[in-house]
């Protein structure tokens, strides 16, 4: 399989106040594309790159996913990182995958060695990890297979296993997606608490802005592998600035919008570009209703702070557009 | 407004069987139970609800891919639960199913020009010549570049082998489509596109559409009424606009509320709400 293009970092300085960062990525593979251009040295004499550094009870946290070496001492060492896929897999081994560089797949139970303790341990702290993760009869469920729990109580167990590494940083791939909307409510009020009562820093990604609205601080929006804006949560909904963030609010289909059914949608035109062989320029220009003969299809634009903590990569965000005429894309 | 598809008192069971040689039936699940509706010439009516609510199976009976266990279905003045064989084939090529999965529906096997020409050799329209321009005919009005009927569907996208298996539903010139779930497994950015393109078909041909989807908000952009189904039953059954702005029974207000919609504050003071409903259960 030939190899991805590096994917830049994304939060190099995500302060130690970040609670909740949001990405909404294209369809990238997020974790194991991560990675920076600067090589750090470890504590522990391990060379790596630093793609996450959040700041609290660890004092920093560093993973490395371009090899498989520094994430799985990573783990060994501390168990500080922990990813909630999309759904557990209905295998009855509860097996979290998450799949290394190259290519080895790191498993549930091996990551029990690596925690304080395992789902399977018959100890009484699992049952009260299951309890507080409100899985109801939690005691009795421990035997029980997964297949035999609904998606939402799956979701439960897949955030009791993450917590019982006691991490510092969780990372919740697209974690209600495969929900229905009225469980996918009790998921992310789950996640937030124990985000709370673990003090733990956690970043959801996901495609549905109205999650984003309900658990982000931060959000980070990405397209193609880079990031294109970044705000806090109140600041990207009141003046979204890139023209994809727009486009993406725009392209929603909303809950609250009458007439919608005798209208046509508001599309974004095209389709993300070839990630193996991405253009040198605004990697959005070709998609862009703004973009034309001038400076972002020359060059890529730089991601530059418009307001203290807004950022955004584009010639043309919404502030800057006066003048700026828009283009018809097909 | 005429009835296409008049559907009574549908109800489909299965069976739960045990035993390793000898099966026995030891109880059933009622998937669908007493569900009612009618279906207009030209109209979309949405069917929403829960992951086994019963909404993909009621589609299903409709289109007598699953056989109901009692109730009829009438389409266009005729009776389908009793057809077979060759009278059942003749009415099949007037409805057709969009299904959910781009990525499983089409077989991997076949080139884009054999899986959009495959319902026209099955009920042996035209002959070849005919049927490869009608192919090409086909991808054009779905927006798929009609050049690439010898590529494989893995060389395309998510929302390019959706438009694909919307060109094989409408390869047979049908009246009526069931939509299960046409987009829930698409990019955001790409389901606008092909929303829109549902759309467009519909106004073009005078489709009538069933469509069937657990996103609320993709449903009220596409449907005239909308069925809200829970356990099997259908709860609420009205004008789209209506269940909307004031839906009647608990159940769908439960559904829409929990729908998280793109603003920050809004989900904050729901949020709140739901933190006090929990404390307030707690406590007593």
């Amino acid at each position: 399989m030939p190899e991805l293009p590096e994917v830049e970092t994304v939060a190099r300085d995500l302060r130690p106040r970040l609670v909740g960062a949001t990405i909404v990525g294209a369809r990238t593979n997020w974790v194991r594309t991560l990675r920076s251009q600067d090589p750090v040295g470890f504590a522990d004499g391990v060379t790596g790159r630093i793609v996450l550094a959040v700041g609290r009870r660890a004092k920093q946290l560093v993973v490395e996913l371009s090899g498989d070496v520094a994430l799985t001492i990573h783990l060994k060492m501390t168990g500080q990182l922990f990813v909630v896929p999309a759904e557990l897999p209905e295998d009855p081994y509860v097996r979290l995958v998450l799949e290394l560089a190259d290519g080895r797949e790191l498993r549930f139970r091996d990551i029990r060695k690596f925690g304080k303790i395992g789902l399977y341990g018959r100890d009484p702290v699992t049952g009260e990890l299951l309890e507080e993760v409100g899985l109801p009869r939690a005691a009795s469920r421990l035997d029980d297979y997964p297949h035999r729990l609904s998606g939402g109580m799956r979701q439960r167990v897949m955030i009791a296993i993450a917590i019982s590494c006691d991490p510092a940083l969780l990372i919740a791939d697209e974690p209600t997606t495969a929900l229905d909307v009225t469980v996918q409510a009790q998921v992310l009020d789950l996640l937030a608490e124990m985000r709370d009562a673990h003090d733990m820093a956690m970043i959801v990604i996901t495609h549905d802005m109205g999650v984003v609205a309900d658990i982000a601080d931060e959000v980070l929006v990405m397209y193609a592998g880079q990031v294109v804006e970044q705000a806090p949560v109140l600041e990207l909904f009141d003046r979204p600035e890139h023209p994809y963030t727009e486009a993406l609010l725009g392209a929603l289909p909303q809950i609250e919008d009458p007439g919608v059914r005798h209208r046509r949608l508001t599309a974004i035109p095209g389709r993300p570009p070839d990630l193996l062989d991405p253009p040198e320029t605004c990697r959005f220009a070709a998609r862009c209703k703004y973009a034309g003969g001038d400076a972002c299809t020359q060059h890529m634009p730089e991601l530059r702070e418009l307001r203290p903590g807004h950022l955004v990569r584009s010639e043309h965000p919404a502030s800057e557009r006066a003048g700026v005429r828009e283009k018809v894309v097909t | 407004m005429d009835a296409l598809v008049q559907v009574r008192n549908l109800h489909k069971s299965f069976p739960i069987k045990k035993g390793i040689l000898v099966e026995r039936t030891v109880d059933q699940v009622d998937a669908v139970i007493d569900v009612s509706f009618d279906i207009g010439k030209g109209e979309t009516l949405g069917l929403v609800g829960e992951s086994g609510s019963g909404k993909s199976t009621t589609g299903y009976c409709i289109l007598q891919i699953i056989r109901p266990t009692s109730g009829t279905v009438v389409f266009d003045g005729h009776e389908l639960t009793e057809l077979k064989g060759e009278d059942l084939r003749r009415l099949r090529r007037r409805m057709q199913l969009v299904f959910q999965d781009p990525f499983a529906s089409l077989d991997p096997r076949m080139t884009v020009g054999d899986i959009v020409g495959e319902p026209l050799v099955v009920h042996k329209v035209g002959s070849r010549q005919e049927r490869r321009a009608r192919v090409r005919e086909l991808l054009d009005v779905v927006g798929f570049d009609p050049g690439y009927t010898n590529r494989y569907p893995h060389e395309f996208s998510g929302g390019q082998r959706q438009r694909i298996g919307i060109a094989r539903a409408l390869a047979l010139s049908p009246d009526f489509i069931v939509c299960d779930e046409p987009v829930s497994a698409l990019d955001v950015s790409i389901q606008a596109q092909i929303l829109n393109l549902l759309k467009d078909l519909q106004q073009e041909f005078g489709l009538t559409y069933l469509f069937i989807a657990h996103d609320l908000a993709v449903v009220r952009a596409m449907s005239d009424r909308i069925a809200v189904m829970n356990a099997g039953r259908i709860v609420e059954l009205g004008d789209a606009e209506e269940v909307y702005a004031s839906p009647r029974e608990e159940y769908t207000q439960a559904l829409l509320q929990a729908v998280p919609i793109p603003d920050p504050r809004k989900m904050r003071e729901r949020k709140r709400e739901r933190r006090r409903l929990r404390s307030a259960l707690a406590e007593r």
